[in-house]
């Protein structure tokens, strides 16, 4: 197990590599550079900037240059807000997003779980096709819209709540529900299929003959069981959660980490995007291995060896 | 870890789950309950600005508070009130004494003599001398600090050593004594004051700078200004509290909080609902939004800023070479109706290029050219495309960056097919694109949508890096040696009724030649409370905050 988790973790390396190589590749064959802002500057200014940033040396050396850096734990420095580190920017702004994450985790899991569970109890009659629609509907239907949907009704109309900012909890609710409804629907699929899973498997025939009744079963017999699968599911929807609010923070004014990201790569901030992406991709594979991981010890069968 | 421990976590799992969704529903209980407790919470709130307070709401962070670093008009606006230079710009726009309280030109306009004031203090309480403007210039000169705006200062005798950095000093910066800065220039060069009025020029303390690289941080960002920049949430939230040493007379706002926000739309409601006491900068859909509702409307401002939005075009290349081309798209696009459809009528209509409040502008006195689509189309005609018949194929490259509007573009494409028969295709690209681009003389496109915004109120920056021949951002390849003539003669007198007179007869020259169909002068629009007095926007920035009070 311990070589597993090694092994894993030396796997992080090419894999930061890689995707910072493409990323690499990628926005400096974005037309227009950092310093293409359309402001007047002398050719002297510019060259300056450009040898502040290194910008001026081969693309290659510019790589193995930054490279070596994020291997000594400085993912970089802006080249449109100077002295403004990503390092900062994270350690500033992830707070926020994780918080953000975490209440958009607990209306998907929330709302989800037992709407699952009772589409799965109600199976093939109306109020399961009711909430499976829904939940179908809830999925596909963006983020943002429900964000502008809520904004609309609580804060616009019913003035319930604030439409935007982060600090007070009452700022909570609306970017929360906007970003783990779409969640919540997938999450409710799941559930609802796992349940249906569950309910065919001998022991549930076999608590019913011990004369439980149908409320025990469900709970106590077939939901613990169904729930297995979905706690996989967690730590890949926190990573989603996390990652996928660039949008909500926007429309919110929250301070997070997505709503800077964006303006990164308007703005051709090379370094600033290669150390978000190197960040966004180490979360999404710590997210991954939590999994693999939850896999072994959930079930025995899988050896990771 | 061993798998024979995975029964017991499976054991612990099965418990666990059952006992962690009942936390996510009384979690969800308590955040819907911290909902209705926000319905007193929000309505509690309102309107309550302490006294002495004003609250901003803007849409874009400042990118830094090091004059020599900073570049855009967010860290400006915020900078100019907690840092000074020599001179400084009022909001009419004319050039005024700050640190220096005179100043003389000798020399033959090479040689300015500069008095300091001798009452002015750093915020951390040191004296400002003559040899803190030396040190301040040669530090943004100097290629380690890689100022985006060094050009600023490069009229100074041996300052393009330093910027090359090929020497340490600029031999052109004497401190006489004390609070006596002699500068030489290696021309004369009339608009000096107004250059030494920006940042890059701004005194900064050698101390303060020397003990780290990122100094400009709140609680360090020591300047000579009326604010002192106090505090920061990330890049949220700024904060910035009076200063009573200021040498100039008092502030009469205690505290100022300026909050960064991603669209005006969201600050236009929280300042409804009395978060804010003033929003600058709104976007269209913010101002149709304030025009819908009667409050709002009265608490709305806007003035023009020396700003320009023009149609360019290659001069020298067909088929623009023409004068009746250049005359007929000039003829065939209602300046009018494009402002009322695409910028929700908060512009004026163009004549001239330069913008009008600038000296040498000849907006006031010069009327558009007509919308007259019969005389277009005889013009266009007359230079060979009847009806548009034979016109090359012609694309219109824009970016929406700032003062341009998507629908401008479509309603001038629009109007060219209606009114010329030509059909002109439209080009949007992000702005890093397309402003790389332009700078490159042999893509640029010949038919293109363009911007300017002046940095000091002087016609010298648009003729000199956008007009005259070889220029940089000369992107029409526009060449004529009497303008040129007009505006080197205006650039070097320090006569500055004489220079607003000769740039006036470089602007007449161009409308003549209809080099450029200029299509509006944008405004600058924002919202503000009744209780707040001496807040609003100068042609260039919002104004100082030095004159604003709140009577709450």
């Amino acid at each position: 197990m311990g070589r597993y988790v090694l092994r894993r973790l030396v796997a992080l390396i090419p894999i930061w590599i890689g995707v910072s190589f493409i990323a690499f590749v990628m926005v400096h064959s974005i037309p227009g550079g950092p310093f293409d802002t359309g402001a007047i500057r002398s050719q002297q200014g510019t060259e300056n900037l450009a040898h502040f940033y290194h910008l001026d040396k081969p693309l290659l050396e510019q790589y193995v240059l930054y490279i070596w850096q994020v291997l000594h734990g400085d993912l970089g420095q802006s080249m449109v807000n100077r002295g403004l580190t990503v390092n900062a920017v994270i350690s500033g702004r992830l707070p926020t997003s994780a918080e953000l994450g975490a209440a958009a985790l607990v209306v998907a899991l929330g709302v989800g779980i037992p709407a699952g569970v009772v589409a799965s109890a109600r199976r093939n009659r109306l109020l399961d096709h009711a909430m499976m629609l829904s939940a179908t509907v809830g999925y596909a239907v963006p983020n943002f819209v429900f964000a502008l949907l809520l904004i609309l009704v609580f804060g616009l109309s019913l003035h319930w709540l604030p439409l935007g900012g982060w600090g007070h909890l009452n700022q909570v609710p609306l970017p929360a529900l906007a970003l783990g409804l779409p969640w919540a629907g997938l999450v409710a699929r799941m559930t609802r299929a796992s349940m249906l899973d569950v309910v065919h498997q001998d022991y549930i025939r076999t608590a019913y003959a011990k004369g439980a009744g149908p409320l025990t079963v469900l709970v106590r017999h077939a939901f613990r069981n169904a729930l297995i699968p979905l706690s996989t599911l967690i730590a890949i929807l926190a990573a989603e959660v996390i990652t996928g609010s660039l949008i909500i923070e926007n429309i919110f004014g929250i301070p997070g980490v997505g709503h800077y990201m964006v303006d990164s790569i308007l703005g051709s901030d090379y370094s600033m995007t290669l150390g978000f992406i190197i960040f966004y991709a180490t979360l999404i594979f710590v997210a991954n291995f939590l999994v693999d991981l939850s896999y072994g010890w959930i079930d025995p069968r899988i050896r990771h060896e | 870890m061993s798998f024979t421990r995975s029964d017991r976590f499976r054991r612990f799992l099965r418990s666990a789950v059952p006992v962690s969704a009942l936390a996510l529903a009384a979690a969800l209980v308590a955040v819907s309950s911290v909902g209705n407790a926000a319905t007193t919470k929000a309505s509690g709130t309102r309107g309550a600005a302490a006294a002495g307070v004003l609250r901003i709401a803007v849409t874009q962070p400042p990118n830094s508070f090091d004059p020599a670093v900073l570049a855009d008009n967010r860290s400006i606006e915020l900078a100019q009130n907690v840092f000074d230079g020599l001179t400084d710009v009022n909001d009419q726009m004319k050039i005024v004494p700050a640190i220096a309280s005179s100043w003389k030109v000798t020399g033959g306009g090479k040689v300015y003599t500069f008095h300091l004031r001798h009452n002015v203090r750093f915020q951390n309480g040191s004296p400002v001398t003559a040899q803190d403007f030396v040190y301040s210039f040669n530090r943004a000169l100097n290629p380690k600090t890689a100022s985006p705006d060094s050009f600023f200062l490069t009229d100074i005798a041996g300052a393009d050593a330093v910027n090359k950095g090929k020497a340490k000093a600029a031999s052109g910066l004497k401190a006489i004594g004390k609070y006596t800065l002699r500068v030489t220039l290696t021309h004369s060069a009339g608009y000096f004051p107004a250059l030494v009025s920006r940042w890059p020029a701004w005194v900064v303390d050698p101390s303060v700078v020397a003990k780290k690289a990122n100094w400009a941080t709140a609680g360090n960002a020591i300047g000579t200004g009326a604010f002192r920049f106090t505090g920061s949430v990330g890049d949220s939230q700024y904060t910035f509290t009076a200063n009573p040493s200021y040498f100039g007379k008092k502030p009469k706002l205690q505290k100022v909080e300026v909050t960064v926000l991603p669209s005006t739309t969201a600050a236009v409601a929280r300042y409804q609902s009395g978060d804010f006491d003033a929003v600058i900068n709104l976007d269209s859909p913010s101002i149709q939004v304030v025009n819908s509702n009667s409050t709002l409307k009265k608490e709305f401002h806007s003035r023009p800023l020396l700003r320009v939005v023009w149609l360019g075009m290659g001069y020298n290349k067909p088929p623009f070479n023409k004068l009746n081309v250049r005359l007929a798209f000039n003829h065939a696009i209602d300046r009018a109706g494009l402002i009322k459809v695409s910028a929700a009528g908060q512009a004026t209509p163009a004549s001239g290029w330069l913008p009008p409040g600038l000296p040498g502008s000849i907006a006031g006195t010069q009327k558009p050219y007509s919308y007259d689509p019969g005389l277009a189309k005889r013009l266009l005609a007359q230079a060979g495309y009847p009806d548009g018949k034979g016109f090359p194929a012609t694309d219109l490259y824009y970016t929406l960056g700032t003062g341009e509007y998507e629908q401008a573009f479509e309603f001038i494409q629009n109007q060219l097919q209606q009114n010329l028969g030509v059909h002109i295709g439209l080009k949007q690209m992000p702005p890093n694109a397309f402003n790389a681009l332009m700078s490159n003389a042999a893509k640029r496109p010949n038919f293109y949508g363009y911007s300017f915004g002046l940095d000091y109120p002087d016609a010298q920056e648009q003729t000199t890096y956008l007009g005259i021949t070889g220029a940089g951002y000369n992107f029409e390849n526009y060449s004529d040696k009497q303008y040129d003539s007009l505006v080197n003669r205006a650039n070097a007198s320090s006569n500055q009724a004489k220079r607003a007179a000769l740039y006036a007869a470089s602007e007449r020259l161009r409308f003549k030649q209809a080099v450029d169909v200029n299509l509006y002068y944008p405004n600058t629009t924002w919202l503000v409370k009744p209780y707040v007095h001496g807040f609003g926007e100068s042609p260039l920035y919002t104004k100082k905050w030095l004159n604003v009070s709140v009577s709450k």
